[in-house]
This record gives C-alpha cells, sequence and structure tokens, in this order.
C-alpha cells in the first residue's frame, strides 16, 4: 500500500509540474471567466453561466483523466519505466498508479473549479436559486393523447403533495400536424381541485405548473400531438446554490475521472498521443450514450442503416456510461443534486473498475531490450 | 529453506540471452556465470556492446533469460522480495526530471519498505551520504549536472539499507572529489556487508571498490578473477586498453 500512495502522488507530482498543467489551468481559467460573462436576464443568465462552467470544468476533466495515457509512453522513452520495475513496487501498483492519479487530479480539478465558480458566482448575483427535487413516479414513456374523432383521450394523475412540481415534455406530432410542429409549443390541459387551466408551453423542456391542490390530471390538449410526459418532480425546500454548485463539480470530475483507467489501458498498446484521443472520444461517446442510442434506433429503421446502428452500439458499449452528467441540467435548472444523480454514475465505475483490473493484472508483453 | 550468509547473493549459470528473430538474432550475453558473495564487490568489465547492461538487467528481473538461470537473494531474479531489497543505480539518472532530489529519495525509501517513522532520518542519512546539499536536494532533478543526478540516485538506491546494490557506472560523470565521496560511501556499505555489482569502464572506480571483476566480450565472459591479478596478468589483453582508451576520453 506504501509503494501505491507513494507512486501515485509521484504521478499528480510529476502532472502538477508538466508544463501542460500551466496551459490547461489558463485555459480552464478563460473558459470560466467566459462563462460567467455569459448574457442572458436573471435566472436565465446565472443558470447558462452554471452549465458553461460545468461544461468547461467536464472538458478540463477530461483532458486530466485522458492524460492517464502519457506517463507509460513516456516513462518508456526516459527509461523511469525500467528504475521502478527493478523497486519493490508490486507490478500492480505500478500500472494503476498513473491512472489513480489522473483519476484524482480529474476530481481535484473540477471540484476545485466548482467551488471557485460557486464562489464568484455567489459574489456577482449569477447563484442559481436551488430546491429539493422529489422524483413523482411516472411511467416512462407516459403518452398523453387529446381526444379527437374515433379516439379517446389518454391522460396522466399525479399524486397529491406539497411544494411546486415541474414535467417533463416532448412532443410526438401526428402526420397531420406540420403547422403545430411550426409553432413550437405544446399546449398542456392541467386540471386539479380548483379546475383545469391550459398551459402553452415549450416544445422539448420541462415545464414548471405550479402548486396545485390535490391530486393533478395532466392531459394533452391538441389533437394533433400527442405529449409524451417524460418525468415529473415535486419541489422541497431551498437548497445553498453554492452547495449544489459543488456537488454538480464533484460529479462532473468523478464521471471524467472513470476515463483515467482506460486511458491508461490503451497506452499500453498505442502511443500516447492515440491513446489519449481514443479515451477522449469515448468519453463523449458516454457522455452522448442516450442520443446516440435514439441515433441507432433510427438508423436500424433505414435501409442499409443496421452497419450504422451497430458502430453506434458498439461505440456506446465500449464507452462507460456518463448518463449521470445529466445532473449539469439539473443543477443549472436549479434543482439539487442527490445521492440519486451520484448513484447513476455506478455503472462508469463499474466501467472503470473492470479496466483497471485489466491494466493491473493482465500480463504485459515480455520485456525487451 | 532460508538462504543462509553462506550462500551467493547473485548467482548467474550459463546466461543465454538473444533479442531477435532468425537470421537477426543477436546474443547479448552468450554464457555468462558469474557469482557474488555477501559483503563482495564485483564488477563487471568490458567495452559497449559487451553484455553488461544485459547481464544487468537479467539480475534486476528486468529480462528473462533466454536459457540458463539467474537467482538474486536466494531466488529466482525478478521476485518481488528480491526487488525490495535490491537498489539499483540506472547510468542515466535523470529519469524522472520533473521530481525534486529530496522527493526522489523519499520516494524510493517508501516504495522499498522503510518504515515511515524512520524515513524522514533515512532520508537524511542518504542525502548526507552521498554529500547532497539541502538546498540542491531541494531543485527539481531536471536542473541537476550529471553528477549531481547520479549522488541523488545513489541516495535512492541506499536508502532502504538493501542487501544487494546493482551500479551502471556509478561514478561516470562525478568529478574526482564527488567519485572519492561516493566510493568512500559504497565501500562503507559493502563493509557493512552489502553486496555490490556494478559495471564500469573506469579504472579507478573498479580498483577503488572491488576484490573481483568478470571481463565481458561479444556476451562471453572472456576472463574472471582477483582484479588486481586480471590487471597484471596478461589474460585479459582487451582490459587495460579498454581502460586506456577510457582514460584518454
Amino acid at each position: 500500500m506504501a509503494s501505491l500512495v507513494a507512486l501515485v502522488r509521484l504521478e499528480g507530482l510529476r502532472r502538477l509540474r508538466a508544463p501542460s498543467a500551466t496551459a490547461l489551468l489558463v485555459g480552464l481559467a478563460a473558459a470560466l471567466v467566459a462563462s460567467l460573462a455569459l448574457p442572458g436576464e436573471a435566472h436565465g443568465r446565472a443558470a447558462a453561466a452554471l452549465e458553461g462552467a460545468l461544461a468547461a470544468l467536464a472538458v478540463a476533466a477530461a483532458l486530466v483523466a485522458a492524460g492517464a495515457a502519457a506517463s507509460l509512453p513516456a516513462d518508456r522513452a526516459a527509461g523511469a519505466a525500467a528504475w521502478l520495475a527493478a523497486t519493490g513496487a508490486p507490478v500492480p501498483a505500478r500500472r494503476a498508479a498513473p491512472a489513480l492519479a489522473a483519476a484524482g487530479l480529474a476530481v481535484g480539478v473540477a471540484a476545485a473549479g466548482a467551488g471557485l465558480v460557486a464562489a464568484i458566482a455567489g459574489a456577482t448575483g449569477l447563484a442559481v436559486p436551488t430546491r429539493v427535487a422529489h422524483p413523482i413516479a411516472v411511467r416512462t414513456p407516459t403518452v398523453l393523447v387529446a381526444a379527437a374523432p374515433g379516439r379517446a383521450a389518454s391522460e396522466a394523475t399525479l399524486p397529491a403533495g406539497d411544494g411546486p412540481f415541474e414535467v417533463d415534455v416532448a412532443p410526438r406530432w401526428r402526420r397531420d400536424a406540420l403547422d403545430a410542429a411550426a409553432a413550437g409549443t405544446l399546449r398542456l390541459v392541467v386540471r386539479d381541485a380548483d379546475g383545469a387551466r391550459t398551459l402553452e408551453v415549450p416544445a422539448r423542456g420541462t415545464v414548471a405548473v405550479g402548486e396545485p391542490r390535490g391530486p393533478v390530471t395532466l392531459a394533452a390538449a391538441d389533437p394533433r400531438v400527442d405529449v409524451v410526459l417524460r418525468g415529473a418532480r415535486r419541489l422541497g425546500p431551498a437548497v445553498p446554490p453554492w452547495l449544489n454548485a459543488l456537488l454538480a463539480g464533484l460529479l462532473v470530475g468523478l464521471a471524467c475521472a472513470c476515463g483515467a483507467p482506460l486511458a491508461a489501458l490503451l497506452a499500453r498498446g498505442t502511443s500516447a498521443a492515440t491513446a489519449g484521443v481514443a479515451t477522449a472520444l469515448l468519453l463523449l461517446v458516454g457522455a452522448t450514450r442516450e442520443a446516440l442510442l435514439g441515433m441507432a434506433a433510427g438508423a436500424d429503421a433505414l435501409a442499409g442503416g443496421a452497419a450504422a446502428a451497430a458502430v453506434l452500439r458498439g461505440a456506446v458499449a465500449l464507452a462507460p456510461d456518463l448518463a449521470a452528467l445529466a445532473a449539469v441540467g439539473d443543477a443549472a435548472a436549479g434543482r439539487a443534486l442527490s445521492a440519486a444523480s451520484f448513484a447513476r454514475l455506478l455503472p462508469a465505475v463499474a466501467h472503470a473498475g473492470v479496466v483497471a483490473a485489466l491494466l493491473a493484472f493482465v500480463p504485459d508483453r515480455r520485456p525487451r531490450r | 529453506m532460508p538462504p543462509s550468509d553462506a550462500d551467493p547473493v547473485v548467482e548467474v549459470r550459463d546466461l543465454v540471452r538473444t533479442f531477435g528473430r532468425g537470421t537477426r538474432t543477436v546474443r547479448a550475453a552468450d554464457g555468462v556465470s558469474l557469482s557474488l558473495a555477501r559483503g563482495e564487490a564485483l564488477a563487471l568489465l568490458g567495452a559497449n556492446g559487451s553484455g553488461k547492461s544485459t547481464t544487468i538487467k537479467v539480475v534486476l528481473g528486468l529480462l528473462a533469460p533466454t536459457s540458463g538461470a539467474a537467482r538474486v537473494l536466494g531466488g529466482p531474479a525478478g521476485r518481488r522480495d528480491a526487488r525490495a531489497r535490491t537498489g539499483y543505480v540506472p547510468e542515466e539518472a535523470r529519469r524522472l526530471p520533473a521530481v525534486r532530489g529530496r522527493e526522489l529519495v523519499e520516494l524510493f525509501a517508501a516504495i522499498q519498505g522503510v518504515p515511515r517513522a524512520e524515513r524522514r532520518r533515512r532520508v537524511d542519512e542518504a542525502l548526507d551520504g552521498v554529500g547532497l546539499a539541502a538546498d540542491a536536494a531541494r531543485r527539481p532533478v531536471a536542473d541537476y549536472s550529471r553528477g549531481m543526478a547520479r549522488r541523488v540516485a545513489l541516495a535512492a538506491a541506499v536508502v532502504s539499507r538493501p542487501a544487494l546494490l546493482v551500479l551502471d557506472e556509478p561514478t561516470s560523470g562525478l568529478d574526482p572529489v564527488g567519485t572519492e565521496q561516493v566510493l568512500a560511501l559504497l565501500r562503507g556499505l559493502r563493509d557493512a556487508g552489502t553486496s555490490v555489482l556494478l559495471s564500469t569502464h573506469e579504472r579507478g572506480t573498479a580498483e577503488g571498490l572491488c576484490d573481483r571483476a568478470v571481463v565481458l566480450g561479444a556476451g562471453r565472459v572472456r576472463a574472471s578473477g582477483r582484479l588486481a591479478e586480471l590487471l597484471a596478468g596478461d589474460a585479459t589483453p582487451g582490459l587495460l586498453a579498454l581502460f586506456r582508451r577510457v582514460e584518454r576520453g
């Protein structure tokens, strides 16, 4: 264990003192300042600033994690690998140390950056007001259909509770609804104990429904457009915005850190540059996996699209599942991150664990001259 | 059965190590045998390409023998417990340039199992032993001269008080004062029971430290025995010529 700690410290020191570390920090600082200066009004500006800052931190953390690819090739070239191999350090510790150091630095960069962003945002009035979000169980996807000749209405009822609630919606246009699609909004009927009202809501996104009394029924108002109900939640007490920004940064860092073992493993068989770029791409694939899987499903429906779908699904299968990064959107929208947000990292952590085991225990080629 | 003091610390028997395949096969070590007792210093002498580095790498477990055997500290070369009791000074010591001198020695102390409570004292002793001043030890190895880097690498090798020291050109790049300082340290370690295996081109280093030598040429043992006899006799006509070439620069 002492060997592993010493080797991780060595890797950390080398990375922090590398010229690329300075360049990365300067670039990150510029990106954070730019994101805090994004135009907009009040809440919208604060949300955009936080989202932009977290995106910049994600890029920086991903680069740090992918940098784990640099250690082994550099050590081989400089002879440090042989020097360390002649010590009593266990082989798995020597192999895992660069990945662990890069993972730790990725988390550190993202969390420290988020802390800085939270402090600046608080001081400049750009903090995003944040509340605890309690998810409401919705059978997914629930499709709301307006009544029409020959077709019964389909509605959803959400249970009663305290506090305002929000729903996430997406449209599903019927064949004769091109003019409705062009309008870019949906009409949603909300009924509670006080009566019914119709909301004009963005065609795709989240809408605040207010504080209804008793159970609330949601219905589509336009027979040309069905409404897919993707999620719903009640908002609870307020939480400090700085805490949420810090947690979001930590989550971003942890997600990106899951790529570090992959970078180190790839570097065993290829150059540092190739391994680093491949890792960055796989992290991008992992972060956009839902959209890519949706594209694969679409490609399946096209003639000759099966190969494209297989490629997309193969890339997604290789990449760590970073769907947890969707929590960045939650943070920007003022929803407090919870243990569930971090639990969504578990597949990526498991991926990193398997890759780290391959890295540590699969024998290397026989050493050459 | 645990090894006794009488057992060789290093024993290499009929070592063959080849590189490449088919017609391009190179026999870097071709039937090398040697042994090193506890508290003994043995010099590996020979020109470039003679097989010194290959033999050292096999002893350190960095290369596997193609045939033959190498045993170190009672077990096959490369075993973890043997590596933990071996200190190694590579020829080029600026291999971790971003690290400060003291950090490097602390790192090796931790890796080689020096207890945390003793680490600071042992690091101080090792740095003192190689004559590296405290302010110099706070600078990155990248800023060191070749001689300073060699001293700090030597400190890193001895900080764990190893049973075996393997040194590749240990005094190359050192000034005469530094050379004598390092040799004095190595003599002290040898006299305290540490076995020393070194490769060198420098006659003064070999004579100042080693009792015996093995002369290698083209991967084979050309001569072996007491160093004074090898230098005096005509069994190794190339040896004196080698030293003369190196001394002329």
